[in-house]
């Protein structure tokens, strides 16, 4: 009786033991059913969207000479071959260059695979023909790849749909990771079975049992860890995958979502991605062998990364071209062909190798103007940017070697186009790869003595000229605190009577001080404001020694003004923007204002020109012949070194300083003059011409007495002035005239003499 | 039948509308396009248009009359390349296609009058008369500008700031296009 009784609670027990667990496995299999269903519908990945440079416009006339384009070439990943037959590869032949281009989509259309040949002549290039031997105005490269956005999970990937994918891949595929694939339902019996045998038969492991919906499951859903609970899981989801989805379906997310290794940009999935990264060609165009070396690579991607160990995945490539051939997939001539060609990956990956973090922020906040943090984290849009690789990788060494010797200093670099407002190159730190503090957007700094151009446009837009005559003797102004404020020069002196473009030149702020009281401080701040884009007070007098504080990215705003002919151009980062499908969504317009006199600006120009030629930029370190014009800048007790200055289609703005506002020991000239010059010398940018002011009067001025003298004098100085202008009687010449760099200038204005208003 | 009549009639009103009999314009017909096509504010100006030129009295608005023949100055032959193919993206009402080509134009030579003189053309069809303006003043700063390209400008500026309610700066433009 006991006993009985005892069966029937065992029996009992084991009855609600089992419905529980069964309505456990319900639940957990209805709730993995809808974990899948939600990923499926919901779209099974978060794209990142694809920051793109600029594209290279390839022009006969371009400056641009044989190493630079093969540098872009290399850059964008192209193959050097003996004879280019398809696109991405190029050939050097004596000075010139075969290239086969790809096709590309930009914003207003598609820019299609052409071979050309480009003919260099002098540094430059003289013309560009087709393969036909016809003319070719102008190529588009496509843009280099610099950067993501990225959602949360850094991975990379190109959708690609089933229908795009070779049949030969899709066929080798299953021949290899799963040969029953479209007679399972998410896990193959049969297949456990024969990988048990072929392992035991190997004496190791050679052969996987899970199916393409296993593995699918395990990527998307499941955690790397190796237990019991976890293969359970991954079973009854494959199953249930299988259940919900067609063969199709899984099969294109499986391609998709496969890994294949790990970059510094972020981890690559998906068939579509990783063709464009190990063989730089479009997944519909790969070839038999490439094709077994994706399948072999899905096996171990570290293991087998065709890069870092070419003989170990070479070997996989046969042994998967043997299995394609063993299941009839390709023919046995087909599988000698493959085996005997080489391994064909890309010995540089053209993925982003270098991040620009401090650029891609502007890009970011550019953006987010527009689109929503998701969207751009999320939604593969495709952003073409202003970014000049070449222009970066300068920047980013010029910081970098001038700083490497200085500990615990910093520094920012801007360089934009004065003429499109074009970003260029942006660097926000001297560790340009370390995405902190980004001090060419968020370093609002005192700009010293940069202020001084804008005073010199204020007071020509007052009437005074070049010629102007200054007192540089001491001032003593009182503040509305009571105390006075006794600016002095850098060097200590006075120096009395100066023209204006010798006081600029030479940055003598007694005599800045003067003219910027006499023009008013109010109407000062307001052109430095409207030039800036940005808040500038107007109630302390010290703003004339350039007391005000502005971001990297605002004074080169401001000196674009001057740069640009008086014309504003809002500074731009971001060309246009595709979504993932390459449809166009939006197009960032030059944004241009005429905020000055032309006339104005190409006087100031002049007149910051002096300082490269007789003055504190007289230092820079640039080819002889290329002129420019800047300013160097300086700050209390050397806390802030600055320059900015500008070619005639390039402008560039450097800092140096230190985080917590410590002394940096540098000036202007000794600091963030040489970081720029560095920049300048090899950026292949337009020489200024100031030979021909064919509007304008041109004189020789004395530069000791400011007034009009004969050209042979040493002292002599040419200055382009308004016709209006009306000078003192001319003075005698100055015999005793030490100053080194005007003579210098003066003697380089005889070699090349400027023209002025013909009568 | 009566109803028929009527659909009849709008039909043929709108027709005409389209081929400008109604307006009684003798511009030719414009097809429907794709792309919208801004609507051009009307300038609020005091009194009646009146002719801008000392001494002359045209019967009509010079400021609305299409611009006259020019023929361009030179243009470096990539950017003439561009050119060219923002023309035809014009003609077919692909006008953001016609501007990014005409900005990619002005990138490699951003000296070049004709760019920017293009530029104000199009910003000016548009409606978008500052930009139109600007563009204009750009042209003319240029240093290799022609006589007539600076004569075009004029031109351009004259008729952005009619468009801009400037009635004033309208007729010194018009009258600095002339001489």
């Amino acid at each position: 009786m006991s006993k009985s009784k005892n069966i029937r609670r065992a029996l009992a027990i084991g009855l609600i033991f089992s419905l529980s667990a069964l309505a456990l496995l319900i639940s957990l299999a209805a709730k993995w059913d809808h974990e899948a269903k939600e990923a499926f519908s919901s779209g099974l990945w978060q794209l990142p969207s694809s920051v793109y440079a600029r594209s290279l416009e390839v022009f006969a006339g371009s400056p641009v000479g044989q190493p630079q384009i093969v540098e872009e070439l290399q850059r964008l990943g192209y193959k050097q071959e003996e004879n280019p037959s398809s696109a991405g590869q190029f050939a050097i032949k004596d000075s010139n260059i075969e290239v086969f281009t790809r096709e590309f989509t930009h914003w207003e259309g598609i820019e299609p695979s052409q071979k050309a040949v480009i003919i260099f002549k002098d540094g430059s290039i003289e013309d560009i023909k087709s393969a036909s031997g016809d003319m070719i105005d102008i190529i588009r490269l496509e843009p280099p790849l610099i950067g993501h956005i990225y959602p949360s999970r850094k991975e990379l990937r190109q959708l690609v749909k089933i229908a795009e994918v070779p049949e030969l891949l899709v066929k080798g595929l299953i021949a290899v990771e799963d040969r029953d694939f479209y007679s399972h339902h998410g896990v193959d019996p049969k297949g456990i079975v024969r990988a048990m045998w072929l392992n035991l038969k190997a004496g190791k492991i050679t052969q996987g049992a899970s199916t393409l919906t296993q593995q699918l499951v395990k990527n998307l859903f499941l955690s790397p860890e190796q237990s019991f609970v976890r293969k359970f899981r991954e079973i009854i989801m494959a199953f249930l995958i299988e259940r919900r989805f067609s063969k199709q379906e899984i099969l294109e997310s499986y391609l998709n979502e496969v890994f294949f290794g790990q970059t510094s940009a972020g981890a690559i999935h998906g068939f579509g991605l990783a063709s464009i990264h190990y063989f730089g060609t479009e997944l519909k165009k790969i070839t038999t062998s490439q094709m077994a070396l994706l399948i072999a690579i899905v096996n171990g991607p570290s293991y087998y990364d065709p890069i870092r160990h070419p003989e170990r995945a070479k070997g996989r490539r046969n042994i998967v071209l043997q299995l394609m051939e063993a299941q009839g997939v390709i023919s046995s001539s087909e599988m000698q062909s493959a085996i005997a060609s080489p391994l064909d990956a890309q010995a540089k990956r053209r993925r982003a190798s270098h991040t620009h973090p401090a650029f891609l922020e502007l890009v970011q906040q550019q953006l987010m103007e527009n689109y929503s943090a998701n969207d751009l984290k999320s939604a593969g849009l495709r952003i073409f940017s202003s970014l000049d690789p070449r222009s970066q990788e300068l920047a980013e060494n010029s910081v970098r070697k001038f700083l490497k010797d200085h500990k615990d200093i910093e520094g920012a670099f801007v360089a934009l186009s004065p003429q499109t407002g074009d970003i260029l190159a942006l660097v926000g730190g001297k560790d340009s790869q370390f995405a902190g503090f980004n001090r060419a957007l968020a370093a609002k700094r005192p700009i010293g003595s940069l202020i001084k151009p804008f005073i010199t446009l204020a007071a020509l837009q007052e009437g005074k000229n070049l010629a102007s005559l200054l007192s540089d003797d001491p001032i003593n102004i009182p503040l509305s605190s009571g105390k006075t404020w006794n600016p002095t020069n850098y060097d200590g002196e006075n120096h009395g009577q100066v023209p204006l473009i010798l006081a600029l030149a030479k940055s003598y702020n007694q005599a800045f001080v003067r003219l910027g009281m006499e023009i008013g401080i109010e109407k000062v701040a307001k052109l430095v404001s409207s030039f800036s884009n940005s808040e500038i007070p107007s109630d302390n007098p010290s703003l004339l020694l350039g007391a005000i504080e502005l971001t990297p990215l605002q004074v080169a705003q401001a000196f674009q003004v001057i740069a640009g002919g008086g014309f504003s151009i809002q500074p731009r980062s971001v060309l246009a923007v595709l979504d993932s499908n390459g449809t166009p969504l939006k197009r960032f317009e030059q944004d241009m204002k005429q905020l000055l006199d032309k006339d104005k600006a190409i006087l100031t120009q002049y007149a910051m020109s002096a300082v490269m030629h007789m003055g504190t930029g007289a230092t820079a370190a640039l080819p002889s012949g290329f002129e420019t014009s800047g300013k160097t800048g300086t700050t209390n007790d050397y806390r802030d070194s600055w320059f900015a200055g500008f070619s005639q289609d390039l402008l560039a703005v450097s800092w140096i300083g230190r985080d917590d506002n410590a002394k940096t020991y540098l000036s202007g000239a000794t600091g963030a003059l040489k970081v720029w010059s560095n920049f300048m010398k090899d950026s292949n940018s337009k020489s200024l011409n100031f030979h021909n002011f064919s509007k304008m009067d041109v004189k020789s001025i004395s530069m000791m007495t400011g007034k009009p003298t004969d050209i042979a004098c040493p002292d002599a100085i040419q200055i382009p002035l308004n016709t209006e202008v009306t000078l003192d009687p001319s003075s005698e010449c100055v015999s005793s005239l030490t100053d080194p760099l005007i003579t210098s200038f003066h003697e380089h204005q005889r070699a090349h003499p400027l023209i002025g208003k013909q009568p | 039948m009566k109803k028929r009549l009527v659909t009849q009639i709008a039909f043929v009103v709108t027709l005409h509308g389209y081929t400008g009999c109604i307006t009684g314009g003798s511009e030719p017909a414009v097809a429907p396009t794709a792309a919208p096509t801004p609507t051009l504010p009307t300038p609020s100006l005091p009194g009646p248009v009146v002719a801008p030129l000392e001494g002359a009295a045209p019967a009509l608005n010079v400021y609305e009359a299409p611009l006259p023949e020019y023929t361009p100055g030179p243009v470096s032959r990539p950017a003439q390349r561009l050119l060219d193919k923002a023309s035809e993206e014009w003609k077919r009402q692909r006008r953001e296609q016609a501007l990014a080509l005409l900005d990619r134009a002005f990138r490699i030579d951003s000296q070049s009058t004709e760019i920017s003189l293009r530029h104000s053309e199009y910003y000016f069809e548009m409606g978008q008369y500052s930009k139109a303006e600007n563009w204009a003043k750009r042209a003319m700063g240029n240093s290799d500008v022609t006589a007539a390209q600076m004569s075009r400008a004029w031109q351009l500026l004259a008729r952005t700031r009619y468009k801009l309610g400037d009635l004033e700066g309208a007729q010194k433009a018009l009258k600095e296009a002339q001489i």
